[in-house]
């Protein structure tokens, strides 16, 4: 069954989307990072286009899909979070 | 209390009514804010002396507040960039024949919200002047933050969508120079891109622009408005009535958000608009041309206007770019704003406040004749209003920085915002990204440098904690709900 318009229609916004975040991340490449002490130009654009990649991954998904994301980016997110960061040992 | 009559002599009389009058024109046209404006003036002021050279000076700053709506309802170009919101309702108010209504809301909104932020002026101006100085970078960007993520589903469409329009908006913030360092980013060696891409351009282009081309896509959708009586340009007495509560919310958050540096008028529209969606008794009808939507929107960028004074008043702090140039008229004219501004120059300051009393009833009055001839700009047919619009939102890019590029990238938004209509984006939430990115990324490097990269310098301290708590409980607020709701109906069966 082929989806609704209005869903097609998504789809193809957020494909765009994130072709536009994947290409502002290429672009914001040659500008450097440094450290968070003396953050470089390139910091916050890779916030930036990182943010709009997941969420056009998030507009594309459907159905199962998305809560399937977000609880990975929601392990993801707090291994980062305890395990590297604040160090605490996990089970 | 004598020297506040100081604003009655003749020549303060005439340097405030000029002041006003010039406001409202900068209003009214887009391209030429009330900084450029106030800065061409600059050397005419000087002679005028201190009080009326200031008072003049503070006449453009309000009087600009006042104009900035006309064009946002009119033809959905906003004059001002605190006057985006104002197009969601005003034009959509403007296309069911309430144009006049909407302009004489807008007006008397404009009127209570300016005289309320004198009175706060006048009896809060060092206390709260003190508090706004306890927002540091920390504070700040989660201030902007909550802020972004609070009022990114202004319009109430899909959520994602809004929230990527937002970052999208972040994103064309990047262009030109980064705040701390002053590397030219994504300019592509396009030397017009340097100074970065020009606010006024891109939202004459997403939303001037785009209704041109919206109109020469469907001919039948825009036909002109019908001209109405005389009687019935001025709001009804259920508008007025409707109008009160959102008039009154958004004064005082208008008030207390012109307290914090950053783009205050255009971030106190956004969130009266917002705040008005979630508390209005006609929250359903806001976006489809709500009177409350015009109302709100418009006190809150007029208090903001106030509420700006009180930084630069009270501790000679400038937070907006028209502040600032309040700031070096000050200091040309040998005043020097601070805590001693009212023991060194009590006619000055006490002059200046008296002259808001007045400038406010002067642009009323100016402004409320007015709207019937401005309501009729709504009746012209389409085939000759848009090359009009077309040619304000050109002047209005160009004459921003002077450069062609600007109209480029006007053209460039106008085609961008044309497609966004199609697929269900909405242009407000990506002009509050371009607004508040710079703010964000500003605070956000500061705040990491103060921190020496510790990221907990960002929650250290309890309002930052706070505001960025309540960020996370906005972002997943609608999934927990959407879960919880799910286990229920499951529980249920």
């Amino acid at each position: 069954v082929s989806p609704r318009p209005a869903a097609r229609r998504d789809h193809w916004s957020a494909l765009g989307l994130a072709v536009l975040a994947l290409g502002y991340l290429l672009a914001g490449r040659r500008y450097p990072l440094d450290t968070l002490a003396t953050p470089g130009p390139g910091i916050f654009p890779l916030a930036a286009g990182l943010a709009l990649l997941a969420l056009a991954v998030w507009q594309g998904l459907d159905g199962w899909w998305r809560p399937a994301a977000l609880a990975l980016a929601v392990t993801a997110a707090s291994r980062l979070l305890f395990g590297t960061w604040l160090g605490v040992p996990l089970p | 209390v004598s020297d506040l009559f100081v604003a009655l002599t003749p020549a303060n009389l005439l340097a405030c009514f000029a002041g006003v009058v010039l406001g409202t024109i900068v209003g009214v046209l887009p391209g030429l804010g009330p900084a450029g404006a106030m800065a061409l003036v600059l050397p005419l002021t000087i002679k005028l002396g201190p009080t009326a050279g200031l008072i003049m000076l503070a006449g453009i700053y309000y009087g600009s507040m006042y104009g900035g709506s006309t064009t946002s309802i009119l033809v959905n170009v906003p004059g001002e960039a605190a006057s985006v919101v104002t197009t969601i309702d005003g034009y959509r108010l403007a296309r069911k024949g309430r144009a006049g209504a909407a302009l004489a809301i807008a007006a008397i909104a404009s009127f209570v919200a300016g005289t309320f932020s004198v009175v706060a002026l006048q009896l809060a101006a060092p206390f709260v002047a003190r508090l706004a100085l306890a927002f540091g970078p920390a504070e700040y960007f989660a201030f902007a933050l909550l802020g972004v993520t609070l009022l990114a589903n202004l319009t109430g469409g899909a959520r994602a969508k809004s929230l990527a329009m937002v970052v999208a908006g972040i994103m064309l913030s990047t262009v030109g120079m980064d705040p701390l360092g002053g590397t030219v980013r994504f300019t592509f060696d396009v030397a017009g891109a340097q100074a970065g891409l020009s606010f006024i351009a891109v939202t004459a282009g997403l939303f001037g622009v785009a209704e041109v081309l919206a109109t020469i896509a469907a001919p039948a959708d825009f036909a002109p408005v019908a001209r109405v009586p005389f009687r019935a340009l001025y709001p009804s007495r259920e508008e007025l009535r409707r109008s009160v509560p959102p008039m009154l919310r958004g004064t005082v958050l208008g008030f207390l958000v012109g307290l914090v540096p950053g783009p205050a008028a255009t971030i106190a529209s956004f969130v009266s608009y917002g705040v008005e969606k979630r508390v209005s008794r006609y929250r359903h009808e806001i976006g489809t041309g709500a009177i409350e939507g015009v109302a709100g929107p418009e006190a809150a960028n007029n208090a903001a206007a106030g509420g700006g004074m009180i930084p630069l008043l009270a501790l000679g702090l400038p937070f907006t770019p028209s502040t600032a140039v309040l700031l070096s008229g000050m200091l040309l004219m040998s005043v020097t704003p601070g805590p001693f501004l009212l023991r060194d120059h009590p006619q000055v300051f006490w002059g200046v406040i008296g002259s808001f009393y007045i400038g406010n009833v002067m642009l009323l009055l100016l402004n409320l004749p007015l709207v019937g001839i401005f309501a009729r700009v709504a009746t012209i047919p389409p085939r000759y209003l848009m090359p009009g619009v077309l040619v304000l939102c050109s002047v209005a890019a160009y004459s921003d920085n002077n450069n062609a590029f600007d109209v480029w990238v006007m053209v460039g938004a106008g085609v961008l915002g044309y497609a966004m209509r199609g697929l269900g984006y909405d242009p407000a939430p990506l002009v509050l990204g371009l607004v508040l990115g710079p703010v964000l990324e500003r605070s956000l490097l500061q705040a990491l440098t103060i921190g020496r990269g510790d990221p907990r310098e960002l929650w250290s301290s309890a309002p930052a904690a706070i505001m960025l708590v309540a960020t996370a409980v906005v972002l997943l607020a609608p999934a927990a709900r959407a879960g919880l709701r799910l286990w229920t109906r499951e529980r249920a069966s």
